[in-house]
């Protein structure tokens, strides 16, 4: 099982990739052409940038280190994107990966990339685990008031439809000590037993992080973190025994490069 | 850079390479470079000027860097020509990827402009090219590379021409001053950080703090409603400067502050500075305290004196200026960075070693609603410093007019003989409103209320309380004015992504719109210049004078570069007597090497 989902992945990221690749290539390329000279400026360069927005340590019952990561490399309209986010239990040794999803985006509209691409997802539930690859739409973006949206939807290889809107906003206390507020709510199409899931919303899940930015691009935190199940998840969560909610203390680095 | 005519500079440049050579006598490899340099020319045809560029390792500012010099100067030699002679120089390139030289300002065939990609082929490396066109015209200009951003790393140079008849501008004495910004890491490197995160050297930032600050100020419910206004359009009024004193080290005449250039003079002595920005993304506001400034001349060309306390200069802007210093004391030459996060500074003294007063950098200025193009608050609100601008939420018109009224008193009263300015010079005017058409994704914003701002101040002079230049002030001398009328007009807008780093003409960087502007050769026409984004634009056009359409009738000044307000409309007028393609583009060098480019084609 696990073999052929990797296998599967890796040929799904594959295809992307090079479909990505090719997309990215057709960007209108500089076409004056005065012979034999060079282009006078180089305005169509490839960046890239990798945010690792969290990596850090929860307390609380369950031990756990995570991690949510935002990574884009290509043009000013087209990009290919790396979004990943997860946790690592130190208890049972077990990885949880709410989502590893490779996109090709592009810039739609002046605050909006619109996504689309593969996604892996790994429930690490108490007695077995399950994971899935899924299609995956995603819209990034900037609401009025700055506040930083990401929005997926996800169509899994068994046909579960679920969604997730993430929210997030800076508030600086000074030039370099931050507050990021974070909120981020799940729902879900139908019941899912091995993502151990009901149909409508299953989870929401606040966070308030409070780092100092020793350089813009290095930043250690502290910070707290709220998560409740909702709905008919937290049902079946009751009846299976397990907590439906979850506050702990975080501590960790913001790093990008 | 002291040196006070031409044969003199000549002079002292030849011992100085001399010196150099015998110096350098024991090292073979270096004394060859040496001997090259030796016979460094005076740019007659008959004794070219021989320019070596090279790459240094030296330190600035207490901290080594990787510099481009030029004959191992930073910056280049100065330059020193005589209106009506044939100019020969040949480029040396010594680096290891292309280099240029383009010579700003300068009236010349299409193929000396030295624009890689638009009028020549570069200077690759090893190789050496001549330039040789004759100069048709007099004043300051400066000269500096058009590849591989080495601009910012140290490749610039001034450029002076004496006039072939005596000089309008009489003194007895001058001085070069270069101001620049020079960053200690790679250019390149500073460019993807900026693609990173655009705001990652802003340490200005509205904060919690600050906040209080404002309340203070003002009151909370104005500085709260201020915030909220700037959050819901997703943007920031601190955004002055890209680039800011956080990664720059600004220099003066290739000084930084704690080691500062001095020039003397002696008491009672006209003292002309020809003041170049040389910088990559800095403008300056510069002033000598208790030293009135004449301004003479504006990117070279003769202009009727006026008399300031203080004046921002755009990036490739020159400015000549006549001071009379009468007492026997220093006198401090600050240049401010716009965006007030550092600045250079130099002394004028009698004597060597003496100082005078630094002073203090002062409130960092903000943006306001009339930088974004809005309608709301109309009538207040010019750009200002800190709490200034959150009262614009509270509009008391009687206060503005007052405003006003002082100063087109003071314009009056400086700018004698020239034309009346623009009858409203807080605001200015509204000219036009935006059409339907947004530019697409890569642009944020548009100026939906465009306005006539070229008897404003610029960003943070409103409320400085002395006489500052503006754009209406310029008068130019001569009388050849071209009486033709403008047969078209040619809008182009000037926009961008702040937040995604993209800069462009309607909305499309030069890769996505590489068909050149046609020019028909010998037409008149008017260029209008829109700018929707929120930050000023220092606007070039290469090989062809922009007449700013400032007011002053058949004296419209000749510039070589226009600085464009946020949220203004204005316009220039051109005499296409340049056959060939030309290079139009934004100065601030990060924003042309991302695409604010455009060949112009005169034919």
């Amino acid at each position: 099982m696990v073999l052929q989902s990797e296998r599967r992945i890796s040929l799904g990221l594959t295809a992307v990739l090079l479909g990505a690749a090719r997309l990215a290539a057709a960007d209108p390329a500089s076409p004056h052409d005065p012979g034999h000279l060079p282009a006078p400026i180089e305005d169509d360069a490839i960046y890239h940038r990798l945010l690792i927005d969290q990596l850090e340590y929860r307390a609380g019952e369950a031990e756990t280190l995570a991690w949510d990561v935002l990574g884009w490399v290509g043009g000013d309209h087209r990009r290919l994107w790396l979004e990943s986010e997860g946790q690592h239990r130190t208890r049972d040794d077990q990885t949880e990966i709410g989502r590893f999803d490779v996109y090709y985006g592009r810039l739609v509209a002046p605050y909006w990339d619109l996504l689309g691409g593969v996604g892996y997802q790994r429930h690490a539930g108490v007695e077995d685990s399950a994971e899935r690859l899924a299609a995956v739409a995603a819209l990034h973006g900037l609401l009025p008031y700055r506040l930083e949206i990401d929005a997926t939807l996800r169509l899994d290889e068994d046909g579960h439809l679920t969604t997730r809107l993430e929210a997030e906003s800076e508030l600086l206390v000074t030039q370099r000590l931050i507050l990021q507020p974070r909120l981020e709510l799940g729902a879900a199409a139908r019941e899912d037993r091995a993502f151990e899931r009901d149909a409508g919303f299953t989870s929401a899940t606040a966070g308030l992080r409070l780092r100092y930015e020793i350089d813009r691009r290095f930043a250690p935190y502290l910070g707290w973190s709220w998560t409740r199940k909702l709905a008919g998840t937290a049902d079946r969560a009751r009846e299976g025994g397990a907590d439906v909610r979850e506050s702990t203390l975080v501590a960790g680095l913001r790093v990008w490069f | 850079m002291t040196e006070q005519t031409g044969r003199l500079s000549r002079r002292a440049l030849l011992q100085w390479c001399g010196a150099l050579g015998l110096g350098l006598a024991l090292s073979p490899s270096r004394a060859l470079q040496a001997a090259a340099m030796r016979a460094t020319g005076s740019g007659a045809p008959e004794d070219p000027l021989d320019l070596h560029v090279g790459r240094q390792q030296r330190a600035i500012g207490g901290r080594s860097a990787t510099t481009v010099t030029l004959n191992d100067q930073l910056p280049g030699p100065l330059i020193r020509l005589r209106e009506g002679q044939e100019f020969v120089a040949r480029v040396h390139n010594h680096l290891d990827e292309p280099t240029s030289i383009h010579w700003h300002g300068l009236l010349l065939p299409a193929g000396m402009d030295g624009v890689p990609g638009v009028s020549f082929a570069g200077i690759g490396p090893g190789t050496t090219f001549t330039y040789r066109f004759p100069i048709r015209q007099h004043g300051t200009y400066w000269y500096h590379s058009h590849s591989g951003m080495q601009e910012q790393q140290g490749h610039y140079g001034a450029l002076i021409i004496d006039p072939a008849e005596p000089d309008a501008v009489a003194s007895d004495r001058e001085h070069v001053v270069i101001l620049s910004d020079f960053l200690h890491t790679d250019p390149h490197r500073m460019m993807t950080r900026l693609k990173q995160q655009s705001d990652a050297d802003n340490f200005q930032k509205p904060t919690l703090m600050s906040l209080v600050d404002e309340a203070r100020q003002s009151a909370w419910r104005a500085a709260i409603r201020n915030r909220l206004d700037w959050a819901a359009m997703r943007m920031n009024p601190s955004d002055i400067a890209d680039i800011t004193g956080h990664s720059y080290t600004y220099l003066l005449n290739g000084q930084p502050s704690d080691a500062p250039w001095e020039g003397r003079f002696s008491p009672g002595e006209r003292v002309r500075l020809r003041i170049i920005n040389a910088a990559s993304m800095s403008y300056f506001n510069v002033r000598i305290p208790d030293l009135p400034m004449t301004v003479v001349q504006a990117d070279g060309q003769d202009v009727a004196p006026v008399t300031v306390d203080e004046l921002q200069i755009a990036v490739a802007e020159t400015y000549d200026v006549i001071v009379t210093p009468e007492a026997d004391r220093a006198y401090t030459l600050f240049a401010e960075s716009m965006d007030r996060s550092g600045s250079a500074c130099g002394f004028l003294n009698p004597r060597p070693g003496q100082r005078a007063e630094v002073p203090a950098l002062r409130r960092p200025p903000r943006r306001t609603m009339v930088d974004m193009g809005m309608a709301a608050h109309a009538g207040h609100g010019a750009s200002s410093t800190g709490a200034k601008d959150h009262a614009a939420h509270k509009p008391d018109p009687a206060d503005a007019h007052a405003v006003h009224v002082a100063d087109v008193a003071a314009h009056a009263h400086h700018a004698a003989g020239a034309a009346p300015p623009t009858p409203d010079s807080g605001p200015g005017p509204i000219v036009a409103r935006h059409g339907p058409d947004t530019h697409g994704p890569g642009n944020t914003s548009v100026a939906e209320v465009q306005r006539n701002r070229l008897a404003e101040p610029g960003t943070g002079l409103a409320d400085v309380g002395h006489r500052v230049l503006v754009y209406t002030d310029l008068r130019r001398l001569a009388h050849d004015f071209d009486d033709r009328p403008p047969a078209r007009e040619i809008e182009l807008h000037l926009t961008g992504h702040m937040s995604r780093y993209l800069w462009s003409f309607d909305g499309r960087k030069f890769s996505e719109a590489p068909e050149p502007i046609p020019f028909r050769y010998g037409e008149r026409l008017r260029l209008v210049l829109v700018n929707d984004t929120m930050m000023e634009h220092p606007i070039h056009l290469h090989g062809m004078w922009l007449e700013l359409e400032n007011g002053q009738g058949r004296h419209l000044p000749r510039k070589h570069t226009v600085s464009v307000k946020p949220a203004e409309r204005l316009s220039a007028l051109i005499t296409a007597d340049a056959p060939g393609d030309w290079a139009f583009h934004c100065h601030l060098l990060y924003h042309m090497d991302l695409g604010m480019f455009r060949i112009v084609r005169v034919g």
